[in-house]
């Protein structure tokens, strides 16, 4: 039973996304979000949209939460949409599978897909070890920018998957 | 008294805690989800044995059922049928060539996973449900207590969601999709399947194959018959459909059975069945892939070699790579790279390209007395390395 608790409390904190990126400082977590707190916009659906301004236009990186890849469990297989592919807000942009599911990644922005991640063709599994950096997934210019608007926040976010826990 | 129960149940099912207590808590979830939702219970039975026009149902109802409201339970049988999952390559899991000259389909369907072999003598279940309600292990167990009420029968759940038969025989394999607030779950239930048919079509033929694509875990197989004789998939289904509604009160509908493409009911799921048909989905999504084979041979007293790289692109010859190593018999070469360029993997295509290839080698006289063994031989080559 003591085993037990213990696994629940190692749980817990394991799926507290932002300890993910943390850094371990003489033994004591020091947690920063400060970094992409201005930029990050997260969807309801655990994607984000890491947006940049490059004159004038917005550029977005897109990839799952921390808390989604965690839901998941290993991934084996990322299915990406093509360069050049026009994708709607909300709409099909991929699938990735992991034990034995296929789950469809949405796009939190409309825009046109300018890169893809090329990594996940040998380490499909940098979704899970890196969500925010090294396991984006694709790379989108935005044509609605207003649509950031209606995505959350990250503090909002954090807030979002506390309710649906 | 709690700890002591999880305790015997999880060793009886071979379950570690951590498993255990997340199925905990997603069970404890569930049941206030289930209340909250107020879901209605439907059990729809297919009256097709077309394994395209069910697949097509299924996703129609995927796509367009408010499962916020409704929880569905879809079974079917399907006469023979090879389905692969969502990101497989067909020609490393089974055998195409056979599969064709058994009239036997290869189906990729939607969902993640690895390859099965289905006919009439096995149960597709499926559970299509609000994500809130996704959960594996509680379908499964669901169908293992449905057929443990009316056999006595040594059915257990293994970490890969599995339903393990006499503790080592796999009857059942399991995949899924998730959308944003759509899920479904199927699995197979093998009551009565053909097993020589599934290890021979199960068993591809090609080698030398380097892919991505997800690899199936290859199992060792039983049929439920094996151990309870007077079992038939009818009362099964039965059992199973029972045990779906048992509970929810007025909120329930069915068994109803259903013609899967009634396009008065289900509008668009015809134009479905004919994505799931094409070429284009079956082969054409297949993730890409790349085959390298050599060849050695006397001919006309001459030792020869002869390699050949193949990269694959959507199921077609993206770029055809051959060396020898003497090759005294002209510019054969280039004509063969460039013949087979955006060929489709599939018997007719590369018998076509094969003939216009020699046709262009005989017609600048490069195949000619001196050079025609060993570019029948190239050819052959080329064949045997795609098993075609």
């Amino acid at each position: 039973m003591a085993s037990l608790l213990k696994h629940a409390v190692f749980q817990s904190v394991r799926r507290f996304p932002t300890l993910k990126g943390s850094l371990k400082v003489n033994g004591i977590r020091c947690i920063s979000i400060t970094s992409f707190k201005l930029q990050k916009y997260f969807s309801e659906k655990h994607e984000y949209v890491d947006v940049k301004d490059e004159g004038g236009k917005k550029l977005g990186t897109v990839g799952i939460t921390d808390y989604a890849q965690d839901k998941l469990g290993e991934v084996v297989y990322v299915q990406l949409p093509e360069v050049g592919s026009q994708l709607e807000m909300e709409g099909e942009a991929g699938v990735l599978e992991s034990v034995k599911a296929a789950s469809e990644v949405f796009s939190p922005v409309s825009g046109i897909v300018t890169a893809i991640n090329p990594n996940h063709a040998d380490k499909p599994n940098l979704v899970n070890e890196s969500p925010y950096d090294k396991g984006w997934l694709f790379k989108i210019k935005l044509t609605e920018p207003e649509e950031l608007t209606k995505l959350m926040t990250e503090e909002a976010y954090l807030a979002y998957i506390k309710t649906i826990e | 008294m709690v700890a002591l129960i999880s305790g015997r149940i999880m060793k009886r099912l071979n379950w570690n805690r951590p498993r255990a207590w997340m199925i905990f808590k997603t069970f404890v979830r569930n049941i206030s989800n289930d209340q909250k939702l107020n879901t209605n219970h439907v059990v729809l039975v297919s009256k097709s044995t077309d394994i395209f026009e069910n697949l097509a149902l299924e996703d129609w109802l995927y796509e367009k059922a408010d499962l916020e409201k409704v929880s569905i339970l879809l079974m079917w049988r399907n006469t023979p049928a090879i389905v692969v999952g969502l990101h497989q390559n067909p020609w490393i899991e089974c055998n195409v060539q056979e599969a064709e000259k058994q009239m036997v389909p290869v189906v990729r369907r939607k969902s993640g996973g690895g390859t099965v072999y289905h006919d009439e003598g096995n149960l597709n279940v499926s559970f299509l449900k609000h994500r809130n309600l996704y959960n594996r292990i509680k379908n499964l167990e669901l169908v293992v207590e449905a057929i443990s009420s009316r056999w006595n029968v040594d059915l257990s759940i293994n970490q890969r969601d599995d339903i393990i038969l006499d503790g080592l025989y796999k009857i059942s394999g399991t995949a899924s999709k998730l959308g944003g607030k759509r899920t479904y779950h199927h699995f197979t239930l093998l009551s009565e399947v053909d097993t020589s048919a599934l290890h021979q079509l199960l068993h591809s033929q090609v080698i030398g194959t380097e892919s991505q694509a997800t690899n199936s875990t290859r199992a060792q197989v039983a049929n439920l018959q094996d151990i309870i004789p007077d079992l038939n998939i009818g009362a099964l289904m039965e059992e199973i459909a029972q045990q779906f509604l048992r509970g929810k009160g007025d909120l329930v509908t069915g068994p109803e059975y259903v013609n899967p493409i009634d396009e008065m009911k289900y509008p668009g799921v015809t134009k479905k069945m004919e994505e799931l048909r094409s070429w284009e989905w079956i082969y054409g999504r297949t993730p890409d892939f790349s085959l390298q084979r050599m060849y050695t041979a006397t001919i006309n007293d001459k030792p020869l070699s002869f390699s050949l790289k193949i990269k694959f692109k959507k199921g077609r010859i993206a770029e055809l790579n051959v060396s020898d190593i003497c090759s005294w018999y002209g510019n054969w070469r280039e004509t063969l790279e460039k013949g087979f360029q955006d060929c489709r993997y599939c018997r007719a295509d590369v018998y076509a390209r094969a003939s216009s290839v020699k046709m262009d080698w005989i017609l600048a006289d490069v195949y000619n007395v001196t050079s025609s063994t060993f570019l029948d031989w190239t050819l052959h080559c080329l064949h045997t390395s795609l098993c075609i």
